[in-house]
């Protein structure tokens, strides 16, 4: 009986991890492969009566895995996203696009599961802790290893970074100003937004990219990246098991992307303090207090904005033992 | 019908599980197995590893009776592929062993051997899925040696050389006949997708599908061109 029920449980695991590609590479063959040409012409056109920006930095926030759309991000992350807004007045921070959609369509929106997320998200927003919050946890980290496969990420990541490009348009962003752009991606998220570098950076936008307790792989939008920053907790072993995971982000992956960027002084890995991933003394959290009295939830905003800033970062400070 | 899915079903299972008895039976009774279960699971196996590699399909933008034509098709050849292999071990076997098998039982006994691949659409998984194409693989690799062993009745190193020997054979006849093949298959690629360029996620990333992708973003003011 118990081996009935886990052979189940595989198959119907080893079945939704099988059609996890299926969205973006459905998109691509329905709708994308017009779509993107169409996005390009109508960029270019548009950039010839555009001269400058109408902000001097960029900044767009990918939620993490347990996003549902660009505009039902998990509460927790939203006073974090507050806080940079506060803490870089002049920059334009964008926070409403899905990272986990290529058409940037949340899983409420028009979709023959849209019903099932509906309940999930009813369910998450009377208890933020509810098992059932998982399966969107579980269906986007399968789009984030769609995003890091090099078979499905370039379709999975022009999609995204045409949203990206699409949001940073609607806010002012004119091509060929060369205003930088930074994307921070926080838990998937970080994944997701070096996936989408790539493609930005064909269009001479100038992006780096601030990962907060990222699951990285070696995506190979890392040979046209600014910059990374990767911050992260000591006891978050999720983002560790980016340099598990993904062979290329070994130590002897020599002539990888990670490898190279590595070289090249372009990747930053700056450790916070003794952050978790979730549940408790998280990045988000605004009840853990480090011993220099700012909660972490301080710690993570200030760290970005320094980032983004360009200034030295103002860690979780070592309690004498 | 019902009775020859049925069928299907348990010779699928029994390659899997390397049954033995399976072998056994086919052993004392090589001309019980009908061709068309032998058939079937081969054609399964090879539209299996098409949807493992469907990426390739939908890039190139195959859709409905394309798509599924294409699977069909590469069902066909994946028995073509076999029948063929089966050619070359009842040669080796033959002057291995001194025994002479009939090339229709042959036929039937190593397209059993594809049945590990019926699961090649698990490829589609992401990241996962080139892993589980290697153990596939192998896995039809180690179902070909059980089935020569059953086959010719020898032991398992004796088979093993077949096998292995059969492999190299059609590794050699595969860069040999590269040419004509890929000619012949640019011809289907025509017919199936209306363009003779085949698509690939390389390809995308250098923006070919939606030139300029490297956006010459020049500003009418400089004139200047953006790297």
């Amino acid at each position: 009986m118990i081996w009935s029920l886990v052979g189940l449980v595989l198959v119907v695991l080893f079945l939704v991890l099988t059609v996890g590609p299926l969205e973006s590479l459905g998109w691509w063959s329905h709708q994308g492969a017009d779509e993107v040409p169409r996005t390009v012409a109508a960029l270019l056109a548009q950039q010839r009566d555009t001269v400058s920006s109408t902000h001097a930095h960029y900044v767009v926030y990918l939620s993490g895995i347990g996003a549902i759309g660009g505009d039902s991000v998990p509460p927790e992350e939203l006073p974090l996203i507050e806080g940079v807004r506060e803490a870089l007045p002049n920059h334009c921070v964008i926070s409403d696009v899905f990272p986990y959609s290529v058409e940037n369509r949340g899983l409420t929106a028009q979709r023959p599961t849209a019903r099932v997320w509906h309940w999930v998200e009813k369910a998450r927003l009377k208890d933020p802790e509810a098992a059932v919050g998982m399966l969107v946890n579980a269906r986007n980290a399968i789009q984030l290893f769609v995003c890091a496969d090099r078979r499905y990420g370039p379709t999975y990541n022009i999609g995204t970074a045409q949203q990206v490009l699409e949001a940073l348009l609607r806010n002012g962003y004119a091509l060929g100003s060369k205003t930088p752009v930074t994307l921070i991606g926080w838990s998937g998220g970080g994944q997701i937004a070096l996936g989408a570098v790539w493609f930005l950076a064909s269009a001479s936008i100038p992006v780096s990219v601030i990962s907060l307790g990222g699951m990285l792989s070696d995506d190979i939008g890392l040979d046209r990246i600014e910059h990374l920053t990767h911050l992260y907790g000591t006891k978050d072993p999720l983002q560790r098991l980016g340099a598990i995971l993904f062979a290329g982000r070994w130590p002897g992956a020599v002539g990888s992307p990670w490898t190279r960027a590595m070289k090249a002084g372009r990747i930053s890995m700056i450790q916070l303090g003794p952050m978790q991933h979730n549940v408790t003394a998280h990045y988000f959290d605004p009840d853990t207090i480090a011993p220099d009295g700012r909660s972490y939830l301080q710690v993570s905003t200030d760290a970005i904005a320094a980032v983004v800033n360009g200034e030295p970062v103002a860690v979780v400070p070592v309690e004498p033992s | 019908m019902w009775e020859f899915f049925a069928a299907v079903g348990r010779t699928i299972w029994g390659v899997w599980t390397l049954d033995t008895s399976l072998g056994v039976w086919f052993a004392a009774n090589p001309q019980s197995l009908q061709v068309s279960i032998a058939v079937a699971i081969a054609m399964l196996a090879g539209a299996s590893i098409l949807v493992g590699n469907s990426v390739v399909l939908f890039l190139n933008r195959i859709r409905g009776w394309r798509f599924f034509a294409s699977l069909v098709l590469n069902g066909f050849s994946f028995v073509l592929l076999y029948a063929v292999q089966a050619l070359a071990i009842t040669g080796i076997g033959l002057m291995v062993t001194g025994q002479r098998v009939g090339l229709p039982v042959a036929i039937r006994a190593v397209l059993l051997a594809t049945a590990p691949m019926i699961l090649g659409f698990l490829e589609l998984i992401p990241y996962l899925g080139p892993g589980i194409a290697r153990i596939l693989q192998a896995w039809g690799m180690v179902a070909l040696w059980t089935v020569v062993e059953v086959l010719y009745g020898v032991n398992r190193s004796t088979a093993l050389l077949i096998t292995l020997i059969g492999w190299g054979l059609m590794q050699a006849l595969s860069w040999m006949l590269a040419a004509p093949l890929t000619k012949l298959g640019n011809l289907v690629w025509l017919r199936l997708s209306g363009h003779s360029t085949l698509l690939t996620a390389h390809d995308l990333l250098a923006g070919q599908q939606f030139m300029p992708v490297e956006f010459d973003f020049t500003l009418p003011e400089t004139g200047g061109r953006q790297p």
